[in-house]
């Protein structure tokens, strides 16, 4: 299995699937919370190991508003992690761009992921037209790593 | 396939991501398998927590 991360350590909310698709959990804001992972296949269908790339997300379903404290965060990373653990998946995600946030949302991500991520893992970060904002997370052991890094082009001047 | 291909490949990929993860903080999960045909992963249940 590709996780490493030690998930005792996390301070997580109890969580519950919901219709298959969906895991929920309640906040100490009494927020609750959608979390999910679609299938990333499809855009990348000449790609052989594309069944294993799939796409997170997670939305506040009780309040509009995306107040995260600790264990919020925290059982979100669990949710994450948890999965990765389970098979050679490929985790992307793009940043909401509700609110013209993408670039807090995306600084708040990588601030998770540096402080979570116990070298074991690997993040490629794109960003398109300084707005959209899409990060793949990948296990340094996955024996999909090389070709996935591979499929990413080198950002020379020409790109900026 | 040569950097600039990969790029605008990426970049298709990046805006159809976007689109869709749109749809779904819209609607939610439910409604955006029915009315988007959103595909989402079938999630195993939560393990127990073991006691610290």
């Amino acid at each position: 299995m590709n996780s490493e991360l030690n998930l005792k350590n996390l301070d997580y909310h109890e969580f519950e699937r919901k219709n298959d698709n969906e895991y929920h959990f309640l906040n100490d804001f009494g927020v609750l919370y959608q979390v999910y992972f679609t299938l990333g296949a499809d855009y990348f269908s000449d790609v052989y190991f594309r069944n294993y790339i799939k796409v997170f997300g997670f939305r506040p379903i009780s309040s509009t508003d995306f107040t995260f404290d600790k264990k919020t965060a925290e059982t979100i990373i669990y949710i994450l992690a948890d999965y990765l653990s389970q098979d050679d998946y490929i985790v992307m995600y793009v940043c909401d761009e509700k609110d013209k946030k993408q670039g807090v949302r995306n600084r708040l991500f990588n601030r998770w992921f540096k402080k979570y991520n116990n070298g074991s893992f690997d993040k490629f970060d794109l960003v398109f037209e300084e707005n959209t904002f899409v990060s793949s997370i990948i296990s340094k052991k996955n024996p999909f790593y090389i070709d996935f890094k591979q499929s990413f082009p080198n950002l020379g001047e020409e790109y900026k | 396939m040569t950097e600039k291909e990969k790029y605008e490949k990426w970049r298709q990929i990046a805006f159809s991501m976007a689109e869709e993860k749109k749809n779904i903080q819209e609607v939610g999960v439910e409604r955006a398998k029915n009315e988007f045909g959103i595909k989402f992963e079938k999630l195993r249940l939560p393990r127990i927590r073991e006691k610290k």
